[in-house]
């Protein structure tokens, strides 16, 4: 069966022959694995996994970093609900790649909901209440059937700035049985008691 | 309306600030007098696309 493999699992020398397989169409893609991510990952910035099918092969990789939703000062046109007065605690997806030849095998699928069980435990944790992305526009469709919702270009590039809501702890309660399954089969045990808690 | 990142030194890792009708499309997003119908149709999409991934991997 396929796996779930943190960087951090993974000694430098083994990455080091591990990251001339990997090949990615994306220039920034290919780039951020194979020179940042593991450096990013060693100083505790941001958190890389890749998804490893039963051959050993990596097939694609997601990283990761907390992030925050903020927003403007309420004005009266703004009917924005009382209750949300703070910034939103989400977990950013900051890269999502299939690496090239391993595309249709829901490799990014995967990653992702990987990602939003990442958010889950986050959410029990320290808080957690979105995953968000900032989404290519041919990426749009994908993040959409995966429940993100679309919300605007952001002013700054050329990327679409989508967000999941990952709902409240009691709403995921529903969820938890299956995010538990899915770490099961993807060999991530040791968030199982995580979710559990 | 603007969604603008917090770092412009690095985007790809940066929070997002929101203006205007994005603000409110957001935030009303998370808002406690959410509409139970759309929750359900979360939790169930959710549990699909979990329940599907976990399919293909073990078959």
């Amino acid at each position: 069966m396929p796996s779930i493999i943190s960087l951090s699992d993974i000694p430098r020398s083994k990455f080091d022959k591990l990251k001339r397989s990997f090949k990615c169409s994306n220039t920034q893609l290919q780039e951020h694995i194979v020179q940042y991510a593991y450096s990013h990952q060693k100083i505790g910035l941001f958190q890389t996994y890749f998804y490893m099918d039963d051959e050993e092969n990596y097939l694609g990789y997601i990283s990761v970093a907390p992030a925050t939703i903020q927003r403007d000062s309420i004005e009266d046109e703004i009917d924005i609900p009382n209750s949300i007065k703070y910034s939103i605690p989400a977990l950013k997806v900051t890269r999502l790649c299939t690496f090239d030849g391993y595309c249709r095998q829901n490799v990014g699928s995967s990653l992702m909901l990987f990602s939003t069980i990442l958010g889950a435990i986050q959410q029990k944790v320290i808080g957690c209440r979105a995953i968000i992305v900032d989404s290519k526009p041919e990426a749009v469709d994908f993040y959409k059937h995966l429940d993100f919702k679309e919300i605007n270009q952001t002013e700054d590039s050329d990327t679409i700035f989508m967000v999941n809501d990952i709902l409240k702890p009691k709403e995921l309660e529903e969820s938890i049985e299956q995010m538990v399954l899915f770490c099961e089969v993807f060999n991530q045990k040791e968030l199982i008691e995580l979710l559990k808690s | 309306m603007a969604v603008k990142h917090l770092n412009q030194q690095a985007k790809e890792e940066s929070g997002i600030f929101l203006t205007g009708s994005d603000a409110k499309k957001v935030f009303s997003m998370f808002s406690d007098t959410q509409d139970k119908k759309r929750v359900t149709q979360k939790q169930e999409k959710l549990n699909a696309l979990l329940s599907k991934t976990i399919q293909i991997a073990t078959r």
